[in-house]
C-alpha cells in the first residue's frame, strides 16, 4: 500500500496547516470531552480494570468463545464463514453478492472492511458499494481512505464537501452542516432501500448467544443491518466477548473512550436474521470472521495483548506523532499508536517496518487505553525485533555497535568523552551544536544538541562522594549544594 | 478456511487442549456497579434528566389523560402526514387508538412493512428503559416492527415507570434467556460530527425523540 517512508509522508502532512489545524482541533476536543466524561462518571481506573480482565480472559480462551460464538450465530439462523486472510475475506463476500446477483451493496463503518478491500473487491465484481457513514461518504466521493478511525473524514473542509457533494447531484447546497447533512439524508435513504446487501462491521460478538452488536451515533448502521434482504457482518476475529454481562463494561468503555460521550446514540444487537412472523429486518445473516495475521499474536508474550484492542481511537487522540502528521501519513488502515504497533504485526516484513519508529515512547496511549494495552512497550519490543531481523539501517547498525563497544569499558568512555569534548569546539556555538554532519544530523536538523559539560559526573564524583562523606550535613543543604557545584563547574 | 482448522490454529497458538475447560473470571461490571440501587423516584427522575442530556425530551405523566394530552400536543405540532405505530396489543394500556383516530395511521403488522419508509412520526412502546444513560431498549417481535422507531424524523415512546431500570445490565438478556433478533438502545437522537466537528442532529436515525413515561400502575 505505502510507496514511500512515514517520514516523507509526515512530511507531506507537516506542510498542511489545514490538515494539521483540523485534526490537532479534533483530537483536543474528543480528549478533552473524554476527560471531563470519565470524571463524572468516577473510578475509571477500576472500569479499566475490568474491562483489560475481560478482554485478556477472552482472548486467551479465543478457541473457546469463537466456537460458542460460530455455533449460536447459526443455531439462530445466521450463516458463518472462517477466512484465514483478506483474500479469502473478501471472496467469500464476493460470493455471497454473485449469489444474490446484487447490483448495490450500502456499508456502515468498518475497519476490517478497509484491511480487506472489500469495495475494490466488489467493484471489480461490477458491484456498486456505498459507505453510508456521513464521514465515510464524504470521503468516498473524495476518493481518499479514512484519517481517522473515529471522524474518518475531519481532513475535509464544509466547502470541500459542498463541492463534492454538489457534483454528487445535490442543488443549490450551501455550506451549513444541516444542508450538507440533509442532502446526505435524502441521497442514502432511497439507496438504503434499493441495496440488495448490507455490510457492516462488528463491535462485539456475543458468545453466549451469537450476537453482533453494532455501536453508532448516525443510526446509518441500523439502516444497513435491518433493510436490504442480505446482512453481511465482517469482523476481526478477536472481537468476541463471552457474554451480555460482559457488554454491560464495553458500552461505558468504548463510547467515553472513542468520544467522551457517556453512551453511544445506538447500540444494536442482532441476533441471527429476523424471525418468523417479523416483517423487517435482514432475511439472511452471514457473519464473516478473519484471521489475516491476527492468530501469530497468539501465545506471543510481546504482542499478544493487541488483541484485546476494542478500536476507540482514545490513543490516537493522545499521541504527540498522530496529532502532529494525522492519519493518512501511517500509510495503512489503522493509524496512530495502535496502528504503528498492528500494522506491522500483521504485515510483518520491510514494508511497515518504519512505523514503529513514528513514536516519542511517551507512553500517552497506554495512558488513554481503555483496556490498558501497553503500547510503548510494544513499539520499542517492535523496534527490537526490525532490529534482529535485520530491518534496521547500515548506519543505526554501526551506530550501535560503536555505542556497544564504547559504553562497554569505563577506559574506552573516558577516552572518548575527553575527544569529544577536544573535538566539538569546531562545530559548538554559544554552548550549543546546530551542525548538520555526520551522525549529529539525526538530532540537530530538528533540535540543538547540547555540548558536552566541561566536567562530566563521573569526574565530578571523588570530590562529591567526598562531600558526602563527610554526611553532617542537614539533606536541605545538600541539595542546595549540588546545583550550586554544577553552576561553579558550567562557569569554569 | 474450514471451520475446525481455523480454531485449530487458535488453539495451537494458546497452548490449549480441545475441549479444556475454562478459567473462570470476573464477569460483568464492576461490584460497585452492579450494587448500587436507585429507587423508584430516583429511576424516574435520573432518566427524565439524562434523556434529556442525550438531545431527546422526556414528561413524567400522573395519568393517562395526561400523558393523552402530552402526545395530542406534540402530534398537534407536527402535525404528520403519516404515523406509524406498533400493531396488535402492543399499546393498548395507553388508549391512544381515540387520539389516532384524526391522523392517517400505519399499524406494524397490517400495513406493508415498506409503506414505513413515508411515516413522519413512530410510536412505539418499549421493552426497559435505562435511567444511567437515558436510554431506551426496543425489542423486535411480530407486532414491534424494527422500522416504526428507524425510519421516522420524530420517534415517540410510550413506557410505564416501572420499566426504567437503573442500569444496561438489568434490561440485557441473563444467560439462557431467549434473545429477540433485534435488540436496539437508543440514547437520543441521530448525530453527526463528521462535518468539521459540527453537531448534527437526525442525519440518519430520528432527529427527536420523546420519551412519555406513565407515573404509578398501567390500568
Amino acid at each position: 500500500m505505502s510507496q514511500t517512508g512515514i517520514r516523507e509522508r509526515a512530511k507531506s502532512a507537516l506542510q498542511d496547516p489545514l490538515l494539521q489545524q483540523a485534526v490537532q482541533f479534533t483530537t483536543d476536543r474528543l480528549r478533552t470531552r473524554k476527560a471531563n466524561v470519565t470524571e463524572t462518571f468516577g473510578r475509571w481506573q477500576a472500569w479499566r480494570d475490568r474491562g483489560r480482565d475481560i478482554r485478556a480472559h477472552t482472548i486467551a480462551h479465543l478457541d473457546f468463545y469463537l466456537q460458542q460464538f460460530a455455533d449460536n450465530v447459526r443455531a439462530a439462523g445466521g450463516h458463518v464463514h472462517f477466512a484465514a486472510d483478506a483474500e479469502e475475506a473478501a471472496q467469500a463476500i464476493v460470493d455471497i453478492a454473485k449469489k444474490r446477483r446484487a447490483k448495490l451493496v450500502v456499508k456502515s463503518k468498518s475497519m476490517v472492511s478497509e484491511e480487506i478491500h472489500l469495495n475494490r473487491h466488489l467493484e471489480d465484481e461490477g458491484v456498486q458499494v456505498v459507505e453510508t457513514d456521513l464521514g465515510e461518504y464524504i470521503i468516498q466521493l473524495a476518493g481518499e481512505t479514512p484519517s481517522h478511525i473515529i471522524i474518518p473524514s475531519i481532513h475535509k473542509t464544509r466547502e470541500q464537501i459542498r463541492e463534492l457533494f454538489t457534483k454528487a447531484g445535490g442543488e443549490n447546497l450551501t455550506t451549513d452542516t444541516k444542508a450538507l447533512t440533509g442532502f446526505a439524508r435524502r441521497t442514502l435513504r432511497t439507496l438504503f432501500q434499493s441495496a440488495d446487501i448490507g455490510v457492516t462491521g462488528c463491535n462485539f460478538g456475543i458468545a453466549e448467544s451469537g450476537t453482533v452488536v453494532l455501536f453508532t451515533n448516525e443510526g446509518n448502521a441500523d439502516m444497513v443491518a435491518n433493510l436490504p434482504r442480505t446482512h453481511v457482518v465482517i469482523m476481526g476475529m478477536e472481537r468476541i466477548l463471552p457474554s451480555f454481562a460482559d457488554l454491560e463494561v464495553f458500552s461505558h468503555l468504548l463510547p467515553k473512550s472513542a468520544t467522551g460521550q457517556n453512551v453511544i446514540t445506538y447500540m444494536s444487537c442482532f441476533t441471527g436474521p429476523r424471525r418468523d412472523g417479523e416483517a423487517d429486518g435482514a432475511r439472511e445473516l452471514h457473519v464473516v470472521i478473519l484471521d489475516n495475521g491476527r492468530s501469530r499474536q497468539l501465545g506471543d508474550a510481546d504482542f499478544q495483548d493487541i488483541l484485546h484492542c476494542i478500536r476507540c481511537g482514545a490513543c490516537l487522540n493522545v499521541c504527540p506523532v498522530y496529532r502532529q502528521i494525522g492519519g493518512h501519513a501511517y500509510g495503512s488502515v489503522y493509524p496512530g499508536p495502535v496502528g504503528a504497533v498492528l500494522t506491522p504485526l500483521l504485515n510483518p516484513g520491510p514494508e511497515y517496518a518504519d512505523l514503529p519508529y513514528a513514536s516519542s515512547l511517551c507512553g500517552a496511549c497506554f495512558e488513554a487505553c481503555p483496556v490498558q494495552i501497553p503500547l510503548h512497550d510494544m513499539l520499542v519490543k517492535l523496534r527490537r525485533r526490525h532490529v534482529a531481523q535485520g530491518l534496521a539501517k547500515r548506519g543505526e547498525r554501526a551506530a550501535f555497535r560503536g555505542f556497544r563497544l564504547v559504553f562497554a569499558r569505563a577506559g574506552r568512555y573516558r577516552a572518548i568523552i575527553r575527544s569529544g569534548r577536544l573535538g566539538q569546539v569546531l562545530v559548538a556555538r554559544h554552548g550549543g551544536i546546530d551542525a548538520r554532519i555526520g551522525p549529529l544530523r539525526g538530532w540537530t536538523q530538528t533540535r540543538r544538541a547540547p555540548v558536552l559539560a566541561k566536567r562530566s559526573f563521573r569526574e565530578s564524583w571523588p570530590g562529591l562522594r567526598q562531600e558526602l562523606r563527610q554526611g553532617n550535613r542537614p539533606p536541605a543543604a545538600g541539595t542546595e549544594g549540588a546545583p550550586a557545584h554544577e553552576t561553579a563547574v558550567n562557569k569554569e | 478456511m474450514e471451520e475446525q482448522a481455523f480454531l485449530a490454529r487458535i488453539r495451537e497458538r494458546l497452548g490449549r487442549q480441545d475441549g479444556a475447560p475454562v478459567a473462570p473470571y470476573r464477569r460483568g461490571a464492576p461490584e460497585f456497579w452492579t450494587g448500587r440501587s436507585l429507587s423508584s423516584a430516583d429511576r424516574v427522575s435520573t432518566f427524565v434528566e439524562r434523556f434529556a442530556q442525550q438531545g431527546g425530551q422526556a414528561w413524567v405523566c400522573p395519568d393517562l389523560t395526561d400523558l393523552h394530552n402530552r402526545l395530542e400536543g406534540l402530534l398537534r405540532d407536527l402535525a404528520p402526514p403519516a404515523i406509524g405505530v406498533w400493531g396488535g396489543d402492543t399499546l393498548k394500556e395507553f388508549q391512544i387508538d381515540g387520539l389516532l383516530a384524526r391522523f392517517t395511521v400505519l399499524r406494524w403488522g397490517e400495513a406493508p412493512a415498506k409503506s414505513f419508509a413515508d411515516t413522519h412520526v413512530g410510536i412505539t412502546g418499549c421493552a426497559a428503559a435505562i435511567a444511567d444513560t437515558g436510554t431506551l431498549m426496543m425489542a423486535a417481535d411480530a407486532w414491534r416492527g424494527r422500522s416504526v422507531h428507524l425510519l421516522p424524523t420524530v420517534h415517540i415512546a410510550l413506557l410505564h415507570a416501572r420499566q426504567i431500570k437503573t442500569r444496561l445490565g438489568e434490561a440485557l438478556p441473563k444467560p439462557g434467556e431467549r434473545v429477540p433478533s433485534s435488540l436496539h438502545f437508543v440514547s437520543g437522537p441521530s448525530r453527526s460530527s463528521d462535518i468539521e466537528n459540527d453537531l448534527s442532529i437526525g442525519v440518519h436515525g430520528p432527529a427527536a425523540v420523546y420519551a412519555l413515561v406513565l407515573a404509578g400502575r398501567a390500568t
